[in-house]
């Protein structure tokens, strides 16, 4: 069997902020092989992004390993980082801010290849047109600056530059979330190809459960920095079984009014991720919590009467209390 | 149809271009229009002020000294006997002679630092800027007066003295940027691409860091000018005869309690206009290139 | 039953001079019309540049030059929004047209607290009303939006609030005055999707109670199909479709609300041909429909303006094809 491209061992990456410490990831631990496309979901302050830009080294983990294609790369300097940037490529959720305003379409793509490969600036140009065309950027736009670019547009320059050096590891950061809809589903067509085309393996981070279903083999949900359930997409789209993957779910709209919607409406605040209490961090919010959910945080384990690969954090698992009643 | 009004007409040539485009651009700011204008009759003046000037500029003549303004001598002449006009005009030059390398001094100086700490940050950041501060209590004339004093009288000197005291300027307009930038999405994508760190600051932070220490030159031109006239009035900048505003004012201020108006009033005049249009333009300038206005006559 | 708000035909234009001293016009709303009954929630729909928001704001008067009403009528309960004198605008906007904004960290102020907030909106509109009265019904307004111990939070400052609370917060302003139509921009947009079926909730809940008629403002089909009766759909300042949610999302009729739904995650189907999204020039619109350079369907007599065809229902839609073309 192959080697993992990323594996991720306990990681966890604190903030100091007035007041305490803000823990943004904690404990996390996953592996991602080649070709496969893992999902974090969660909401605003779960720690996805956080998580995302630790695996990639652009910040520093407090904690935990992270091995990029067999390189334990946590305590690595950015200039030898630097080095394996061609095998690990980002792509972010505002092309508009990814993009420096300063430099044409081409020039940005240009750049990668200009970094990480012996090319000659006439291959340089023929591989930016290829790029360009991979992407669906007709040549003529690769001459513009990106304030001359519609927001799709720009998007697919950012994902250009993110595979003009084939990495094997593409983290996509809410990649579709800025645009809107009707371009929203060219983007994703594009990269359904791309992940088949280049088998690199993608972290696609998003709070849209409807996206993950397109693009995600497994998925991971995160809540306050910690991973509350693991599993195969159609698994967990199927039979959720953690509270807050249910609630998360029940609150997805769908664009069909005679949809039937489970909804669970939640009640209670979000803790501070501020010196988070002792026990489960959703129990404030859960509406199937005991009392012991507030000191006893709950361990990832195999989900009762699932497959292997469906891990959840629930105490509630072993009563099979952990379904919330519609 | 009225839409047909609003179509585009069919290109027309450049020069109707241009003029279209500097109306539009006057009808927007007609500061930035009436700054530009005196500037560029200045800059006129200097380029070709060795053949409109009348006279030789430091051409003394004893048989007409302090003659009023008359036809041949239409600033009248000074104490030496040189025409003022002439004076006048060649005088631009040192203005502008001044001016430039003063801003470039000041650019050169200033920009480097204010990148360079501003993505640094930490107590690098700290004591540079301490310095600056530290720099600005001091009223800058009594400064320049002191340095220029010990270094020397010479227009290098000026120049030098002036660029370095104004640098800190610059550096503050580009550090507050490039802070802005550093934590910003596309300095980010610039470091996940690969870059190395002086990529990073060269190419993709410096060019968008630059705008507010650009749209500052043209005001920090008019300090300059004005601050080296005040050296030579005060007789520790340039010296005479050499025809230079400031130390020409300070000839001619001699003459003022015995009538001679002329020998100080004409460079006196040329020297408000001059600071008055490059205030003008720095003014019109930063208003165009204030991102929020442009955004909002999109 | 007479309409509380309909808006006929309105045109709003983005009249500037471009740098080569030429005129410019961006065409942002071109015949705009929609109406909506006392107690109906009405769901204005489209992607950005559409228009959306800028309806709200022409309707309401809060357009900034260059932006400029041209054309058009609002009539609110009979009289014409757009023909007012600033001064009744202003007497009706915050009293009996309530407005709920994008972002409710910036809208409210920072420097009052949210007692002092409720109260200074009530007075501006009756100033007979007691310091003390109007903290009592702002108390009774906070209880209304679900924040508990609502006489505590009174005296909170806007930065101690969530989003979901400061969102709340700007609910109870616009209803504070018992307004009979409500304005919602975008009112969800950037909070959780489990806080923002909660304030959905609230909302529909609060029109429902009230009997407000409710334009609620988003690109979010979701939450048009689930919380509003009506739906408008927008493409290039124009309601390409409108009319009851049931038959529109069953059967939408107009190619571009075909496409919109189909391009909803649910419904996403990955590499299918679908109609490629750039939006078109406000500065050079085309003759006639507006959607034809990306419509699949567009023939030779989409050149000419399109008539809004009368389905059953109520429901309409502004293309040639209406009623003959499936989804």
């Amino acid at each position: 069997m192959t080697p993992p491209v990323l594996e991720v061992r306990n990681l966890s990456k604190r903030f100091p902020v007035p007041g305490g410490v803000l823990t943004a990831v904690n404990d996390v631990s996953f592996s991602l092989a080649a070709g496969e496309t893992l999902g974090l979901v969660g909401e605003s302050g779960s720690g996805k992004s956080t998580l995302g830009r630790c695996v990639l080294r652009l910040i520093a983990p407090s904690a935990g390993r992270v091995v990029f294609d067999g390189h334990d790369i946590t305590d690595w300097s950015e200039a030898r980082c630097r080095k394996l940037r061609a095998g690990m490529q980002m792509v972010f959720q505002d092309p508009w801010s990814a993009l420096n305003p300063r430099m044409t379409a081409r020039s940005l793509i240009e750049e990668l290849l200009a970094l990480h490969t012996p090319l000659s600036s006439a291959e340089r140009r023929a591989e930016a047109e290829r790029l360009g065309l991979r992407v669906r950027l007709p040549s003529a736009m690769l001459d513009r600056y990106p304030g001359e670019l519609s927001g799709g547009q720009q998007q697919r320059v950012c994902i250009a530059r993110a595979i003009a050096t084939r990495p094997k590891l593409i983290v996509l950061d809410e990649p579709t979330s800025s645009l809107d809809l009707s371009v929203r589903a060219g983007i994703l067509d594009l990269l359904a190809e791309l992940k088949e085309e280049t088998g690199a393996a993608m972290l696609f981070i998003t709070h849209d459960l409807g996206t993950l279903r397109l693009m995600a083999d497994r998925v991971m949900v995160m809540y306050l920095g910690r991973v509350v359930e693991e599993a195969p997409a159609a698994e967990i789209f199927d039979r959720p079984a953690h509270p807050y993957t249910q609630a998360l779910m029940s609150a997805h709209l769908p664009a069909d009014p005679s949809a039937h919607l489970a909804r669970h409406v939640l009640t209670g605040e979000i803790p501070s991720p501020i010196n988070l209490p002792p026990g489960c961090f959703f129990s404030s919010r859960c509406p199937v919590a005991l009392p012991r959910c507030r000191e006893t945080a709950p361990p990832l384990e195999a989900v009762p009467g699932a497959e292997a690969t469906h891990r959840a954090a629930c105490l509630r698992m072993a009563d099979g209390g952990n379904r919330i009643p519609t | 149809m009225s839409d047909l009004a609003l179509a585009p007409p069919a290109a027309p040539s450049l020069p109707v271009r241009i003029a279209a485009r500097l109306a539009g651009i006057a009808r927007r700011s007609p500061t930035l229009a009436i700054g530009a204008a005196i500037i560029l009759a200045f800059a006129i003046m200097a380029v070709f002020a060795p053949w409109i000037s009348p006279q030789d500029p430091v051409a003394a003549n004893a048989a007409r000294v302090l003659q009023p303004p008359q036809a041949g001598a239409w600033f009248g002449t000074d104490g030496n006997g040189m025409d003022v006009l002439s004076r006048v005009i060649h005088g631009s030059l040192y203005a502008f002679g001044i001016a430039i390398p003063v801003v470039i001094v000041g650019l050169l100086v200033g920009v480097p630092v204010g990148l360079w700490t501003g993505w640094r940050g930490g107590w690098a950041d700290e004591i540079v800027m301490r310095g600056f501060d530290a720099l600005r209590v001091f009223p800058s004339i009594i400064l320049a007066l002191a340095v220029v004093a010990a270094a020397g009288p010479s227009l290098l000197n000026v120049v030098l003295v002036l660029g370095l005291l104004d640098s800190p300027v610059y550096a503050r307009l580009v550090r507050a940027e490039v802070l802005a930038l550093r934590g910003g999405t596309f300095v980010e994508s610039a470091v996940a691409a690969g870059n190395p760190t002086h990529r990073i600051l060269f190419r993709h932070i410096l060019p968008n860091a630059l705008r507010g220490a650009m749209a500052q030159t043209a005001v920090r031109a008019a300090w300059a000018v004005r601050i080296s006239a005040t050296l030579a009035f005060l007789g520790v900048g340039i010296q005479p005869p050499t025809p230079e505003w400031g130390a020409m004012i300070r000839q001619g201020a001699e003459y003022m309690v015995t009538g001679e108006w002329w020998v100080a009033v004409f460079p006196g005049t040329a020297l408000i206009l001059m600071v008055l249009g490059l205030n003008m333009l720095g003014d019109g300038l930063s208003d165009l290139l204030d991102p929020r206005r442009k955004a909002a006559a999109r | 039953m007479t309409p509380l708000l309909e808006v006929r035909d309105l045109h709003t234009h983005f009249i500037a001079r471009d740098l080569d001293n030429r005129v410019r016009v961006a065409r942002a709303l071109n015949g705009v019309s929609f109406s909506l009954a006392p107690g109906r929630i009405l769901g204005l729909v489209g992607e950005t540049g559409a228009g959306k928001s800028l309806t709200a704001l022409s309707v309401l008067g809060l357009l900034k030059p260059p932006a400029r009403v041209v054309a058009g009528q609002a009539l609110f309960e009979g009289r014409d929004l757009l023909a007012l004198p600033p001064n009744e605008l202003n007497a009706l906007r915050g009293a009996r047209i309530g407005l709920v904004v994008q972002s409710p960290k910036t809208s409210l102020d920072p420097l009052a607290r949210i007692g002092a907030q409720l109260a200074r909106v009530q007075r501006a509109h009756r100033p007979g009303l007691s310091e003390a009265a109007a903290q009592a019904r702002a108390a009774e307004m906070l209880a209304a939006v679900g924040i508990p111990d609502p006489e505590r939070r009174l005296r909170a400052w806007p930065h101690e609030l969530s989003g979901g609370m400061a969102q709340r917060v700007l609910i109870a302003l616009a209803l504070v005055n018992e307004p009979t139509l409500l304005v919602a921009d975008e009112p969800t947009t950037g909070l959780d999707v489990t806080v923002q079926a909660q304030i959905l909730d609230l909302l529909r809940g609060l029109a429902r109670a009230r009997g407000i008629g409710a334009v609620i403002i988003t690109h979010d089909l979701g939450v048009v199909a689930h919380y509003c009766d009506e739906a408008a759909v927008m493409f290039a300042g124009q309601v390409v479709e409108h009319g009851p949610v049931g038959p529109i999302f069953a059967a939408p009729a107009h190619p571009y609300t075909q496409a919109l739904i189909a391009a909803t995650p649910e419904r996403l189907q990955l590499r299918a041909r679908r109609p490629s999204g750039s939006p078109p020039n406000l500065y050079a619109l085309p003759e006639g429909c507006l959607y034809r350079d990306r419509c699949p369907r567009a023939e030779a007599r989409c050149a000419t303006p399109p008539p809004d065809v009368a389905l059953q229902g109520g429901h309409a839609a502004r293309c040639h094809f209406a009623g003959t073309i499936a989804a």
